[in-house]
């Protein structure tokens, strides 16, 4: 008997390729999931992740750098926060916090 | 004599008691002479005089009561019209002269009546007794009662013509005197004493007739009469003792109306006429109604559906009443019509009547819901009179607590008996009070059961123009009603809060009789009810289950239906907490997307091996439509893999036995991997290869078999009876039996699979089932590679395929609560374990609240899980019941 797969229709779940049972720091949600405002995780919502190795979503650490207080320094372990992810978010990351820079004058 | 004696002795005829015989011509009493006086003188003074009275008296009583007693055959002697003088003299005497009666003293007239009464009790009563003593047969009913009234017609007459003919002259003439003497010329208290004179001879008459019959059967009788002659007249079907009287088509209705007219007014005049036949009247009138009310005239209009109170009202109006007035006409109790008053309270009475026959099979209307409109509008008047409602709702509730709320029903048969409920009842009162009331039981037994949330789900996802699907809700899986709520067009009337629209001029209280929780819902709306049959978070965590499971099952590639469905829950339920399903519905239809890029991704910038399905079209068609109608141009080399991408934290979760899959799907899959992580950075994905399904060709030795949507797992299974490298000369030369291709027993196949053992046996019960492999030996399992016709496959087979098809029913993507529970067992038992040494003895209420904060990814279970938890613990010894609910740690 010989046996031909014609087609394969596979499930697949996708996860971040964070340890297990994490949550982002700053909205207590895991990764997996968004963060407070988004509706839809995954592309729509995606995590970055500093130097300092601390990840969050990368909407809740952009509204986190905006705020004066929080002098673009990471929330977790106090270091600046700089985007490890090139391609994720580097850039994006940049003009959030300039612009926190600037805006209060 | 008083008059009780007087009835006394009608009834029991004790003639020395009460009654003078006729006296007969005797040497009369003069009486004696006192002492000293002078003997002999019949004429003797003062005291002579009183004697003298009494002689003549008593002689002229003797004549009068010899003339007047009545001969036993008193309808053959001949009629004396004639007063021979004597008596003459005698009567006169009697009546108008000295002898008239003082005192303690019996006048002619009582004594006549007396006479009557006992000729009456000797001789007629007889008769009447022989018909009457025994049961009167409805069929008799109308003779007896003729005969009867015609005897006593024929007695009252008889007795009567003594009476006027030679009594009351001299009581006429007594009356003159008495008016000449007091010089009044009033005639009319002459009319007035003979007047007196005769109702007090006639009601002798009547007394003595009426209790010669026995009461309660006279009136019965009577009533019976009545009714039918009622029921004659009106044209209705007489059932009596579950026996059909064939009424004869042509019933002279006239004719039935004189005999019965005729009947009253003889039974008037001899006296039947008061408050029994008034009783017996009631009575034919109150089974008049029931019998109209159950006749064909009332049914209920499944035609035209249009409700038949207005008939009732007619009827009663112009039947009913004047059947009612004839009938007291011609007993002549009251002249006066019947007031409005009454003709309204026989209305009322009547459709409270109606309403009660209506609301007995009221559930039966509402499974017939839509031709059985008639009768639910029937009710609608009923309503409104005092009670109505109260009994509509206890009796509908026993209906349906007997009827419906019990495990033979199915779900789908509750839900579209109470889709028929709503209907009907916001038909019968638009405003949804009866409605709440009588629906929340069944709201409450819904809830309870397990699957009413999946029928309703899927029941909104069928496709009403798809056939498939409607032959699955024919089969009573899914309910069509919901279905077809479903595809009406919705109206979302925005409607604001009810209290708080001051601006709303035709604002309405509530109805007084709704209960507090009572909003004014937008009734007509089914699906809403459906809707709400659940706290909304609970149905929303039942909806993401159903949902997941449903989207992964599905076959539409545009999910259409369930985008729809989201939304119209979205605009019933608000909007909060659907993120889960949210996501869901777009990781499906992303994953199309993704495929393709990643199939595109994969032909640019590499050169793959050749087994990766970049050679396929760039639109390969997905697997997931109905059929891939337009073969792709090239013939596959291999599989070609497709995958849907699900965000993990947002669906259900997944059963995820995991296994060996081909090897060929797994480079595969390992290749898809790869490129995913590539497109989307810091992502991983697995594989879930419990799920999903496949279509595949096997060839044998004498045939070529397609096999569509199977089973990862069935697929690898089949796939390892495949010669591997290593033996597959071993497998060929082996092959005794021809027909035999590779053998494999379960362990080694478990080996090979590392597959767990329930899922393997399911599998390879399909396979046997589908007459690919055959069971060997006990555990062994063999490819059939040429079919022979031999009766003992055939009959594995199909033994076989009804296993496989029992657990492919019970087989579900998503995992169960009690899966759930099964898979943790474990670790709740450690748990409570040391709590319990830890912390010593407690209750489950706190056992349960400890392990809803301290275990790890939560604990979604009741207190009924734990205590089950509890007892099997128990049984194994680790924990003991000490009393009440509270558990401790076995010494």
């Amino acid at each position: 008997m010989k046996v031909t797969i014609k087609e394969w229709n596979a499930v697949a779940a996708w996860r971040w390729d964070m340890p297990d049972d994490d949550v982002c720091g700053i909205c207590r949600n895991p990764y997996d999931s968004t963060c407070s405002k988004c509706k839809y995780p995954g592309d729509d919502c995606p995590l970055l992740l500093g130097e300092c190795n601390h990840s969050f979503h990368m909407h809740c650490i952009f509204s986190w750098l905006r705020q004066e207080a929080a002098q673009e320094k990471c929330p977790m372990c106090r270091q600046p926060f700089k985007s490890k992810n090139q391609e994720a978010g580097a850039t994006e990351a940049e003009t959030p916090a300039t612009n926190a820079n600037t805006s209060p004058t | 004599m008083d008059h009780a004696t007087l009835v006394f002795a009608s009834v029991f005829p004790v003639p020395s008691l009460s009654h003078t015989t006729p006296t007969p011509i005797a040497t009369p009493n003069l009486g004696y002479t006192e002492p000293g006086a002078s003997f002999g003188s019949p004429y003797a003074a003062d005291a002579g005089g009183t004697q003298r009275r009494t002689v003549l008296r008593n002689l002229a009583w003797s004549t009068a009561t010899r003339f007047l007693s009545l001969p036993k055959d008193l309808d053959k002697a001949p009629r004396r019209i004639k007063r021979p003088p004597d008596v003459e003299e005698a009567l006169d005497y009697l009546l108008v002269g000295e002898g008239t009666g003082r005192e303690h003293e019996e006048g002619i007239a009582d004594w006549y009546a007396n006479e009557v009464r006992l000729h009456f009790a000797n001789h007629v009563r007889q008769g009447l007794a022989e018909a009457w003593d025994k049961d009167i047969e409805l069929s008799n009913a109308w003779h007896v009662l003729e005969d009867t009234q015609r005897v006593l017609d024929q007695m009252q007459n008889l007795y009567r013509q003594p009476f006027y003919a030679h009594i009351l002259p001299f009581v006429e003439q007594a009356a003159a005197n008495i008016t000449i003497r007091a010089g009044r010329s009033t005639d009319n208290l002459e009319a007035e004493t003979v007047g007196a004179a005769k109702r007090k001879f006639e009601r002798e008459i009547h007394a003595v007739f009426a209790h010669s019959l026995p009461v309660e059967r006279f009136s019965k009788t009577l009533s019976y009469v009545l009714y039918d002659a009622a029921c004659k007249l009106f044209r209705l079907q007489v059932r009596l003792d579950d026996v059909a009287h064939a009424v004869p088509e042509h019933i002279d209705t006239k004719k039935v109306r004189r005999r019965m007219m005729v009947l009253l007014v003889g039974l008037n005049r001899v006296g039947l006429g008061q408050d029994e036949a008034q009783r017996a009247l009631a009575n034919a009138m109150d089974k008049l109604l029931d019998a109209y009310i159950a006749s064909h005239y009332l049914k209920v209009d499944w035609y035209s559906k249009q409700s038949v109170t207005a008939q009732l009202r007619v009827w009663i109006e112009n039947g009913f009443v004047p059947l009612a007035e004839l009938v007291l006409e011609c007993l002549k109790c009251d002249p006066a019509s019947i007031p409005t008053l009454q003709r309204k309270q026989w209305q009322e009475m009547a459709l409270t009547r109606l309403g009660r026959a209506r609301v007995e099979n009221l559930f039966d209307f509402v499974t017939n819901w839509d031709q059985s409109l008639g009768a639910i509008l029937d009710l609608k008047e009923y309503l409104r009179l005092d009670g109505g409602k109260e009994h509509l709702k206890g009796s509908f509730s026993r209906q349906v607590s007997r009827r419906l709320l019990h495990p033979g029903a199915t779900t789908t048969y509750i839900l579209n008996v109470y889709i028929y409920i709503i209907r009907a009842f916001n038909k019968l009162e638009p405003k949804g009070v009866i409605l709440q009331s009588v629906a929340r039981p069944i709201r409450r037994y819904l809830k309870e059961r397990e699957d009413t949330a999946r029928t309703i789900i899927s029941s909104l996802l069928i496709d009403l123009n798809d056939e498939a699907s409607v032959k699955a809700a024919s089969t009573g899986e899914l309910s069509f009603e919901i279905a077809s709520e479903m595809a009406k067009p919705f109206t979302h009337a925005e409607d604001a809060d009810d209290e708080a629209s001051w601006n709303d001029l035709s604002w309405q209280p509530p109805p007084y009789d709704a209960s507090p929780e009572y909003k004014k819902s937008k009734v007509e709306d089914v699906i809403f009810f459906l809707l709400t049959l659940w706290d909304r978070d609970d149905f929303i965590n039942e909806l993401k289950n159903i949902l997941g499971d449903h989207l992964l099952k599905c076959q539409d590639p545009e999910f259409q239906k369930e985008i729809r469905l989201l939304e119209l829950i979205k605009i019933r339920l608000g909007e909060d907490n659907l993120q889960a399903c949210e996501v869901m519905l777009r990781d499906v239809l992303e994953s199309r997307r993704i495929n393709e890029t990643i199939r595109q991704a994969g032909d640019r910038p590499q050169n793959q091996p050749p087994q990766t399905p970049e050679t396929l079209g760039p639109r390969t068609p997905r697997p997931r439509r109905a059929a891939p109608s337009t073969p792709p141009a090239k013939p596959l080399p291999g599989p070609a893999l497709n995958a849907q991408i699900l965000s993990s934290f947002f669906w259900p979760i997944l059963r995820d036995e995991t296994f060996r899959v081909p090897a060929e799907i797994e480079s595969l899959q390992q290749d898809y991997e790869s490129r995913f992580e590539r497109i989307k950075g810091m992502r991983k994905l697995r594989w879930m290869n419990a799920l999903g399904d496949s279509r595949i060709t096997l060839e044998f030795d004498d045939r070529t078999e397609e096999f569509d949507h199977l089973t990862p797992w069935q697929v690898s299974v089949v796939y390892a009876f495949q010669p591997q490298p290593g033996e597959e000369k071993t497998g060929k030369g082996k092959g005794k039996a021809k027909s035999e291709g590779i053998t494999r027993n379960a362990e080694q196949l478990e080996e090979i699979l590392e597959m767990d053992e329930t899922l393997l046996h399911q599998a390879l019960a399909f396979w046997v089932g589908k007459s690919v492999l055959r069971e060997v030996s006990p555990h062994t399992y063999a490819v059939i590679e040429r079919l022979d016709s031999s009766t003992k496959d055939s009959d594995a087979a199909a033994a076989a395929q009804e296993i496989a098809e029992v657990q492919a029913a019970q087989s579900t993507t998503v995992k169960s609560q009690a899966d759930l529970l099964n898979e943790r067992k474990d670790v709740y038992m450690s748990f409570i374990t040391g709590m319990l040494t830890n912390q010593g003895n407690m209750p489950v209420v706190r056992v349960l609240m400890m392990m809803r904060m301290m275990v790890q990814g939560g604990f979604p279970f009741g207190a009924e899980e734990v205590r089950a938890l509890l007892g099997e613990m128990e049984a194994a010894g680790k924990v003991v019941r000490l009393g009440g609910d509270v558990w401790g740690i076995g010494k």
